[in-house]
């Protein structure tokens, strides 16, 4: 029930801030029997007429001192949920983020997008719960429950035996609880459980009442006896009232461990000389469980040339596209990008020399400038602007307000925004663009405007371009193209398709 | 039917937070009367018929409680304001029947823990729940946005940038949930306070009036007993105990 581990990832200050947490709460109660306790004792000096002003200034002072001890520790429980919850958040969505950027591109065959939203929203939620309220809540009842125990024990041997087997019936039941995941059966647990003390503590006062008529017992610990009876639940009922949630938020807990323990690809350290890229490709082979998906590929991309890639639906072009991004990296055969084996250069250094675009490509929810910037954080307005008319969208973007304004206030169309990833991807400036399927499901005006740009690329700007399409006519003007059937990658018009 | 089942189900509610007053008071009343009766050979008949008192009143109180979550499953509004409403009418009256100045200022006591703390409480802690709401539907937007452009933050070298911002966000809620966790500290500790005094109120009278002769002892334990537990069980209804 206790995940051991999260406090290990949390850190130690936050794992003393949980532990302070419980302690706050602990001393709380331990205030509340040192009043009841001190009510117990005035009463039986009252009935013996022993009470003096010395006494009763003592009881008024132990009354004081337990009184605003309690609300400090309130108020101290308090603060330390605070200071956890927010440590929690922060460290849980860093975790995710931190993993995925070191995982890479291949997070995608481990986790979804949605599944990392949720990593991000609802399970972190949950994980703050379970550290900064389930588990204090747990460290609490261990505390409250053990102390109030032993106090019985001291006092009624027999009462306190009987609760203990309540107790253990008690966490037994907790646990098959969690182990089945009944949760309707908690507001039973919790009634048995009051119902429980009620009938254990009638039984154990007619024994206290006997035993007092008999002088066996004093009557301020027969008066504490019947109070610790009502009270040892307490802290257990306390549990069963978070224990639905506290099983739920510990199995976000386990989702995020299991994200957690992805193995991270190791990462080649090598760079990539400045120049123009030359790809080549030589015998590459890619199996996706045990299938093979790619099964020889041999190809040479000269340096600032523009290469299609054509093949139909599901012959592999994505594959060569995810193989060359780092996202498929058990590649057999070699591929050297101006030289350096792919597998030896890291994704960061890649992705400096590489620009990858797709028809899912994402645009943001933000202006046009926040979305531009991405592909270049420093490049001022005038250049954001220059992309823009690269691309065709300014006089539309002016006439809508601005790069201040979304895409969606703009009123794009699928192919306008095309466009502007086309235009992110301009930003960025990288010397290798790999294009895959860019033009699929535009208006014709967009895809042969871009196009158009493709050539422009790779003619006036010297940039080396790959573009993967299932459409023969969009790769019309290219300096080669390369065909893919049946995994196997030759020129165009010398595959066996055309044989 | 649904409604009879509400209503069976505040009943029950109402029942088992009464058994426990009624419970801790016959208790109280049998620890008096055996302390009256020290070295007595046998049990008294008064002491019998407190016995079966208890035993009916942990009964009932076991029965209701277990009736109640039952009958729960088959309830889909709340019971909490009628029971808190029928209980304290209830333990006042109950409590006035032992001693009246002790039932009207359990009266009292259970107008402000209740009534006055969780109303105030409340008008403050809605427009503060809202606008953290609101934030945090915000912030919801925005995680989801970060993950569906994984592969942008990935390509584009934006994961300081995206944990900074995470960051700021995370400094935002931080601030937002304070202002909803201080009220609720806030109203804790009113709760906590006004519980105490109370009890100590109730305690103090009590004990004055007995060392004037004005009250038995069996008299004093009953009313002190029952109202400290009526306290107790009227926490326990909102739910509001730390």
């Amino acid at each position: 029930m206790i995940k051991t581990r999260l406090l290990g990832v949390m850190g130690r200050q936050q794992t003393l801030e949980v532990i302070q947490e419980i302690v706050w709460k602990f001393l709380s109660l331990l205030a509340h029997l040192v009043l009841a306790g001190s009510i117990a004792m005035l009463i039986t000096d009252c009935y013996y007429q022993h009470l003096s002003v010395q006494h009763g200034l003592i009881y008024a002072l132990i009354a004081v001192l337990s009184v605003s001890s309690r609300l400090i520790f309130v108020k101290l429980f308090f603060d330390s949920k605070e200071t956890v919850a927010e440590d929690v958040s922060n460290c849980v969505r860093n975790e995710v983020i931190e993993k995925i950027l070191r995982i890479g591109n291949p997070y995608i065959y481990h986790l979804t997008t949605t599944h990392v939203g949720e990593l991000l929203t609802e399970d972190c939620e949950l994980i703050e719960a379970y550290y900064s309220e389930f588990l204090p809540i747990v460290g609490y009842a261990i505390l409250g429950t053990g102390t109030m125990t032993m106090l019985l024990f001291a006092i009624d041997f027999a009462v306190a035996t009987v609760f203990l087997v309540a107790i253990v019936i008690a966490i037994i039941l907790f646990a098959l609880v969690r182990k089945y995941e009944i949760f309707s059966y908690i507001r039973y647990i919790k009634a048995i459980l009051e119902a429980f003390s009620y009938g254990v503590a009638s039984f154990a006062l007619i024994g206290d009442i006997k035993d007092l008529g008999q002088s066996h017992i004093g009557l301020e610990w027969s008066m504490i006896l019947f109070y610790l009876c009502i009270e040892v639940f307490k802290p257990l009922i306390a549990i069963s009232d978070m224990l639905q949630d506290g099983i739920i938020s510990g199995k976000a807990v386990d989702e995020f461990f299991s994200f957690f323990d992805i193995r991270e690809p190791k990462e080649g350290k090598d760079g990539i000389p400045n120049e123009p890229v030359r790809i080549v490709f030589d015998k590459v082979a890619f199996k996706y469980e045990s299938e093979n998906v790619i099964e020889n590929a041999t190809m040479i991309i000269k340096g600032s040339t523009a290469v299609g890639i054509y093949g139909p639906e599901g012959a592999g072009k994505s594959t060569i596209a995810g193989i060359l991004q780092k996202r498929n990296r058990n590649y057999s055969g070699s591929i050297k990008i101006n030289g350096t084996e792919l597998s030896r250069i890291s994704q960061n250094t890649l992705f400096k020399t590489l620009t990858y675009v797709n028809a899912d490509s994402y645009v943001l929810k933000k202006t046009i400038e926040e979305n531009l910037q991405i592909g270049n954080p420093q490049a001022p307005e005038k250049r954001i602007v220059n992309a823009l008319m690269v691309v065709g969208l300014w006089p539309q973007v002016k006439e809508k307000g601005g790069i201040k304004m979304t895409p969606e206030q703009c009123d794009f169309t699928e192919g306008q925004m095309r466009r502007l990833v086309f235009a992110r991807a301009l930003l960025k400036n990288s010397k290798l663009y790999v294009f895959d399927d860019i033009t699929k499901g535009i208006d014709d005006q967009s895809k042969q405007d871009i196009l158009k740009l493709i050539h422009q690329l790779s003619k006036d700007m010297g940039r080396t371009i790959l573009l993967f399409s299932d459409d023969i006519g969009c790769l019309k003007g290219m300096d080669g193209i390369y065909e893919i059937a049946d995994g196997v990658v030759g020129e165009y018009g010398k595959t066996k398709v055309h044989n | 039917m649904e409604k009879l089942k509400y209503i069976i189900s505040v009943i029950l509610g109402t029942t088992k937070h009464i058994a426990s007053v009624v419970f801790a008071a016959y208790a109280a009343k049998g620890i008096s009367i055996a302390v009256n009766s020290l070295g007595a050979p046998s049990l008294t008949v008064e002491l019998t018929h407190i016995f079966l008192i208890i035993m009916v009143a942990a009964g009932v109180r076991m029965l209701s409680g277990i009736l109640e979550a039952i009958l729960q499953n088959y309830v889909s509004e709340n019971t909490v304001k009628p029971v808190t409403i029928a209980y304290s009418v209830l333990a006042s009256a109950l409590i006035f029947y032992l001693y009246p100045v002790v039932g009207i200022i359990a009266a009292i006591g259970f107008v402000t823990i209740n009534g006055i703390l969780p109303l105030s409480a409340a008008m403050n802690i809605t427009e503060a729940r809202f606008d953290y709401l609101a934030f945090y539907n915000k912030l919801t937007d925005f995680m989801r946005e970060t993950a569906r452009s994984i592969d942008e933050i990935l390509q584009y070298n934006q994961g300081e940038e995206i944990l900074e911002e995470i960051s700021e966000y995370g400094d935002a809620q931080t601030e937002k949930r304070e202002v909803i966790l201080e009220m609720e500290k806030e109203k804790q500790l009113y709760v906590t306070i006004s519980r105490t005094a109370f009890c100590l109120i109730i305690a103090v009278v009590l004990i004055m009036i007995f060392n004037k002769g004005k009250i038995s002892f069996d008299r004093l334990m009953m009313t002190l007993v029952a109202s400290v537990i009526a306290i107790r069980e009227s926490v326990k209804v909102h739910k509001v105990d730390i």
